[in-house]
Order: C-alpha cells, then sequence, then structure tokens
C-alpha cells in the first residue's frame, strides 16, 4: 500500500491579489497612464488599469475622469467623439463597480456635459453605485423630466436608455422622495422592450415599505384616472399596513365617486378604480367608517340613477358585507327596504342585486338587518330564492 | 504491509507556510499555496512500526493528495448590506482550468464575460467581452513548462496591438516584468529581488533604466510578508502596506498614506482551510465600502513525492 499524506493547498484567484505584493503593478499602470499624451496611449493603458479592478487605481481613474470633463465638448469629429465617450464610459463604469464615493462630483459632472446617452446612463449608474445620494434631487428631476416625455419624438430612444438607468441608479439610492418619480416612470410612455416601466414598478416596492402619503399625494394631485387606479394598486402592492391600505382605498372611492367620467375609457378606468377600492376594502381587516359614507353614496348613485353596473353593485354588497358596524347596516337595510317596495310595487329587480343586498346584511352578523330580512322572508312579492337567502341571513345576525 | 498515515490540514505552523506555484494552473492571476505540516501525522490505529515497513515506504512514492480549493462565485455586496453584481467562475470538468468569469449584474443581466482558451500548456488566449457578447479585448499568453506567463499581448477587438508585457523567471520566481507600447518601446522594466529566496524588493525603471519607485518588502520570522512600503526614486515613501495574520492566515491588511495615517482596510475572514470567504473593504473611519462574499469548491490532486 502506498503510504499517503493529504495536503491542503488553498488556491486563490483574483480576490486575494492585494494579499501578496502587487501595488507595483498599480503603481505602474498609473506612472504610465501620466505620462500617456495621445487618447489611444491612455485608452489602451486604461484598460490595463481597469483590469485590475483594484482600489489602488482609484486616484488615478479620477484624475483621468477629470481629465475627460472639459473635453467631451471638444472631441472632434464622430470617431473621436466615440472614442471619448468609449474611453470616458470605461472610466465610469470602473469606479462605479469599485464604489469609489469620492468619485462622485466628477461622475455628476459626467452626467451634465454627456449628451451621448451611453455614456450619461453608465454614469448614472455609476451615480447609484458609488452611493452619491446628495445628487438624489438631481437625479429625480432628470427622470421626473423624462417621465413628461416632452423632448422631440427622434429622442425618445436616447431618453429611454438615461430613464433606465436612471431607475437603476434611484433603485440603488434608495431615498424616500425618489418615489413620485419612479412611480410616474411605472406608469409612464416608455416602451415595454425598454424594461423601464416594470423596473420602476419593482424599485417602489423595496424603496418604501410604506408609500401611502406619496401615492394619497399622487392620487389627490393627479387628474389622469389612470394615474389614480395605478397609485391604488401600487399602495395594494405594498408593505405597508392593512390600515394604510385601507385608507388609500377610501381615497380612492372618495376620487372614483367624484369624478365624471368624459368618454368611455374614462368610464372603464373609474369602474376599476372603484372596484379595486372595494375589493380592498373587503379583503382588508381594516374597516374606516369613512368608507361608509362613499359606500352609501353608490347605494344612493343606483337608486336614482342607475350610476353603476350590476357587477359593480354586487362588489359594492360583497364589501358592506364585512362592515359590520351600525351605520353601515343601516345603510343596506334602507336599500332593501327600497327594493322590497319597488318589488311589491310590481318592479324587476335584478336578482343578482336582490341576493347580494340580503347574503351582505347577513354577513354583517348586525342584529340591525333583522326587519328587513325578516320582510324579505315572508314577502310574497319575491321570489323563493331570494327568501331562502334572507332564511339563512337572518340565522346569521345576532 | 505499509502502515497508511494521513496528516490533515489544520491551521499551519507558521514556519511551514510556503508559497508554491502549480504548473497544472496556467491561467491564474494570482496563487497563494498554503502547504501543511510535512510530518504527517501517524494514525492511532495502523502506527508504523517495523524497520521493514520503513523500508518499502522508502522505495515506494509516496502519494500525495492534494486538496484544491477554487472560487465558483464572488457576490458583491453595497456598504449597507444591499446585494451588488456577482461574479461566476466556470472550469473545465475537473476544476483545473478556469474557462470563464461572467459578471452579472443584480438584476442577473450578463455585465461582462471573460473567456480563456488553452492551446496545449504553452499558450491561452483570455477574451473580454460585454454583456451583448460582443468582443472588447483579448490577450495571448505565452507560458512555460511550470505555469509561468512569459509574455502578454493585449489587443483590441480589431486586431490592434494595444501593450504588451514580457516576464522573466529565474528558479520559478518573476524576477522582470516589461511593458511595451502599441508600438513596441519599452515604457517600463519592474525588477523582483530576493533574499535567501524571498522577495524583499521590488524596483520600478523608467525605459532609460533609471530607478523610478521601488518597495521595500518586510517579513517575519516565520517568513509573512508584514510591511510592503513604496517610495519614490528619492527615498521617500509614497504609501505602505501592513499586514496582520491568524494562525498563519491573513485577516487585515492596512493601506497607509505616506504620514502613515490608514487610508483604508481589507479585513479577510477564512474559513478552516485558509480561503478567505469574505473579504471587507473599509475606509479609515471603519465605514464599509463593500463586502465580498467567495464560494469555494474544491478537488484532489494526486501527485507522487519521489
Amino acid at each position: 500500500m502506498k503510504n499517503r499524506k493529504i495536503l491542503s493547498i488553498v488556491l486563490i484567484l483574483l480576490i486575494v491579489a492585494t494579499a501578496i505584493p502587487a501595488n507595483e503593478v498599480s503603481a505602474v499602470w498609473t506612472r504610465l497612464f501620466r505620462r500617456a499624451v495621445s487618447l489611444t496611449q491612455k485608452s489602451n493603458i486604461m484598460s490595463n488599469i481597469v483590469e485590475q479592478h483594484n482600489r489602488d487605481m482609484i486616484p488615478v481613474l479620477i484624475e483621468a475622469l477629470e481629465e475627460q470633463i472639459g473635453s467631451l465638448e471638444n472631441s472632434g469629429d464622430v470617431t473621436a467623439r466615440m472614442e471619448t465617450a468609449d474611453y470616458t464610459k470605461m472610466i465610469v463604469k470602473e469606479l462605479g463597480r469599485l464604489k469609489a464615493t469620492e468619485a462622485s462630483p466628477y461622475i455628476w459632472q459626467i452626467v451634465q456635459a454627456s449628451d451621448d446617452p451611453f455614456l450619461k446612463g453608465e454614469a448614472i449608474i455609476a451615480l447609484g453605485k458609488v452611493g452619491a445620494r446628495k445628487y438624489t434631487n438631481e437625479l429625480n428631476l432628470l427622470l421626473r423630466n423624462l417621465n413628461f416625455n416632452l423632448g422631440d419624438i427622434q429622442d425618445q430612444r436616447k431618453n429611454e436608455i438615461v430613464a433606465f438607468s436612471l431607475v437603476i441608479a434611484l433603485d440603488r439610492l434608495k431615498q424616500p422622495e425618489s418615489y413620485s418619480p419612479l412611480f410616474f416612470a411605472s406608469t409612464g410612455w416608455y416602451s415595454s422592450r425598454s424594461g423601464i416601466r416594470a423596473k420602476a414598478g419593482e424599485s417602489m416596492l423595496s424603496l418604501l415599505d410604506d408609500p401611502t402619503e406619496q401615492l394619497m399625494e399622487i392620487m389627490k394631485e393627479s387628474k389622469a384616472f389612470d394615474i389614480k387606479l395605478a397609485a391604488l394598486d401600487a399602495g395594494a402592492k405594498s408593505k405597508a399596513s392593512e390600515e394604510k391600505k385601507a385608507n388609500l382605498a377610501v381615497l380612492a372611492l372618495k376620487e372614483g365617486l367624484l369624478a365624471s367620467p368624459q368618454n368611455p375609457t374614462e368610464k372603464i378606468q373609474l369602474k376599476s378604480l372603484r372596484v379595486l377600492a372595494l375589493n380592498i376594502l373587503e379583503s382588508s381587516s381594516s374597516k374606516p367608517e369613512e368608507a361608509i359614507s362613499y359606500m352609501n353614496r353608490m347605494l344612493v348613485g343606483y337608486r336614482t340613477e342607475k350610476l353603476f353596473e350590476i357587477d359593480e353593485m354586487v362588489d359594492l354588497f360583497e364589501t358592506f358585507g364585512t362592515f359590520s358596524s351600525d351605520d353601515s347596516v343601516k345603510a343596506q337595510t334602507e336599500f332593501l327596504s327600497y327594493l322590497t317596495e319597488r318589488k311589491e310595487s310590481g318592479s324587476v329587480i335584478d336578482l343578482r342585486i336582490s341576493k347580494s343586498a340580503v347574503i351582505a346584511i347577513g354577513n354583517t352578523g348586525n342584529s340591525l338587518g333583522f326587519e328587513q330580512l325578516t320582510n324579505v322572508q315572508y314577502s310574497e312579492s319575491w321570489e323563493n330564492s331570494v327568501k331562502r337567502e334572507a332564511k339563512n341571513a337572518l340565522s346569521k345576525l345576532k | 504491509m505499509v502502515g497508511r498515515s494521513r496528516a490533515y490540514c489544520s491551521p499551519m505552523p507558521p514556519k511551514e507556510i510556503k508559497m508554491k506555484f502549480r504548473s497544472f494552473l496556467l491561467i491564474l492571476v494570482a496563487l497563494l499555496f498554503f502547504g501543511c505540516a510535512s510530518s504527517p501525522e501517524v494514525s492511532d490505529k495502523e502506527p508504523i512500526a517495523t524497520e521493514t515497513v520503513v523500508e518499502e515506504v522508502q522505495k515506494e512514492p509516496v502519494e500525495i493528495i492534494t486538496t484544491v480549493y477554487y472560487p465558483v462565485k464572488v457576490d458583491s455586496y453595497f456598504g449597507d448590506g444591499v446585494k451588488d453584481e456577482y461574479t461566476v467562475y466556470s472550469y473545465n470538468e475537473d476544476g483545473s482550468l478556469l474557462l470563464k468569469e461572467e459578471l452579472f449584474s443584480t438584476e442577473d443581466s450578463l455585465q461582462q464575460s471573460v473567456v480563456f482558451e488553452y492551446t496545449g500548456t504553452e499558450s491561452s488566449v483570455k477574451s473580454i467581452y460585454d454583456g451583448g457578447e460582443n468582443l472588447l479585448s483579448y490577450e495571448l499568453n505565452l507560458i512555460d513548462i511550470d505555469g509561468n506567463t512569459l509574455k502578454k499581448e493585449k489587443f483590441d477587438s480589431k486586431d490592434v496591438l494595444q501593450s504588451k508585457s514580457e516576464y522573466e523567471f529565474k528558479d520559478g520566481k518573476k524576477i522582470t516584468w516589461k511593458v511595451f507600447n502599441e508600438t513596441g518601446s519599452l515604457l517600463s522594466t519592474t525588477n523582483y529581488n530576493y533574499t535567501n529566496d524571498v522577495l524583499t524588493r521590488i524596483d520600478s525603471l523608467s525605459p532609460a533604466g533609471e530607478l523610478e519607485e521601488y518597495f521595500d518588502l518586510q517579513y517575519d520570522s516565520n517568513g509573512l510578508l508584514l510591511e510592503n512600503k513604496h517610495f519614490n526614486s528619492e527615498g521617500q515613501i509614497q504609501d505602505s502596506r501592513s499586514f496582520e495574520y491568524k494562525d498563519g492566515f491573513l485577516v487585515m491588511e492596512l493601506v497607509n498614506r505616506k504620514n502613515g495615517s490608514v487610508l483604508r482596510k481589507l479585513m479577510y475572514k477564512n474559513d478552516q482551510f485558509g480561503n478567505p470567504v469574505e473579504t471587507i473593504y473599509m475606509d479609515a473611519g471603519d465605514n464599509v465600502q463593500e463586502r465580498l462574499i467567495t464560494i469555494y469548491e474544491s478537488r484532489e490532486e494526486i501527485s507522487y513525492e519521489k
């Protein structure tokens, strides 16, 4: 048998290059860079510097970037400009990868000075990576302006490149004030291919656990119904408390009732807004009393002008059934009384409405519903199926 | 019968830590080898007892099983703990050759890939691609029989030479590094000087051979590097690095300014085998700038001691 020894050899690539005396490499490349004259020479050496991926190189990277700030506008023809942009991009990207916070003022100057969307975008991403929070407001403003899409149509692709970079940077910087521009980016004009809307939507979720305040502001200030709906949707998906989500839903319901649609699209948007608000209120453990007055407005609106479609009314009753307060049940019994009167006077009442109204009162478990449910159960006008629902509902009352 | 003995790699006595270089790994940027105790521990169950056995052992080659650890993934985290980019390393089947390094963003999109191709054991090509898999540059490497890189020629995507480095080795040790520009003109020469086989000074020279800067390396009695001081040609210190160890493994590195104040720190957390599984980059105020988490895999290599 062979004699065996087991040796353990630790083999380390890259990451412990610093553990061996390798800083002469940094020193040599730094020295050579400082002696380079032409852009080609600098670029050739810079590619070696970047390959080191070493924090020792941060000073020379900053030095190189500072040199570029003034020369971006005077780069000559298209080819020269492209070479300059590529070279600058290489520097900016590496500073970002090295998380070189001290480089942020220079990187910001590149953002301001560059017209090349790729370079500008790389610099914006780098600002996020170096944690340049002091430029959050400036970046928010840039995204806000792009969200408006006021530029020339031929610049849209360029603007999308910059906007995507802004979303990535703001996602990294994670400042609450970025929530609003990110929200509008998530609902903005950008193409699906750009990925901006999806990424902005993701970023919003991780930016703030409770964005209710920001979303309420958006909902109040925005006149566009699709934005109000998106704000409510964002609130529903957020990590905010049940109470906060319910409060946002109440506001959305209010907005959905106060506004008047000007066209079929707006009508659908408003309906969606109300239905989503009702669904949130139904599933929430928080039952704000304020919601009842708006829900009652829907009952009144239905009675007087048939303002709402049947499916929406069904949603309304499902929500009403989870609100067991006296005010809630009073509103519901009043409506059921109206339905019974109409039924007894020979009107045709949609079965889905009548059954939903009866079931909802039963679901509240509140004894205030007793009288009206009993009327239904013993009414000679109501269909048997409605009477059966009334009997079931009565059995649930306390 | 021969008694079987095993020496497991535990934290090694500092005196016996050695740096080695292995020819089977052609593509390494840096190697750090920690050897184990040279005398194997004797097994309780199967002691080596007789003279006959000893004689037999001497006749047969000793099989050495070497456990090689190699990184397969490095995750980078921002100072606040949020995950940033990550790098995935792919190897050939037995894990002996690095084939690809892929850098991914937090969103898992490919940012850059580095592909290594080998021609026998004499040369390799290292190609760098962007996230869209467009070639950015490539490097032709000439390698000697011991796995030392003798020449690196860096080209851009249009096959235009960007720079060239040449290296000379003596007795397995690097003694010279020369850098040439795109036209082949010498830009710099770096000489590596050894005292008793230990690197003690690095001189960096101008193309004319004049000293421009140099590094002095100080070791402790166990051969562990304690300090690396960087001087200009006039002997004025420019900056320095100092190193701290625990059980023979590097745990802290300080990068100091010329006045001696700390510029930044690197803290290493090692696993039981000495692999740095966590590297923390901090500024002088101990604010974390970046944290790297490295995952390793291992393979065993068998060789024979003559």
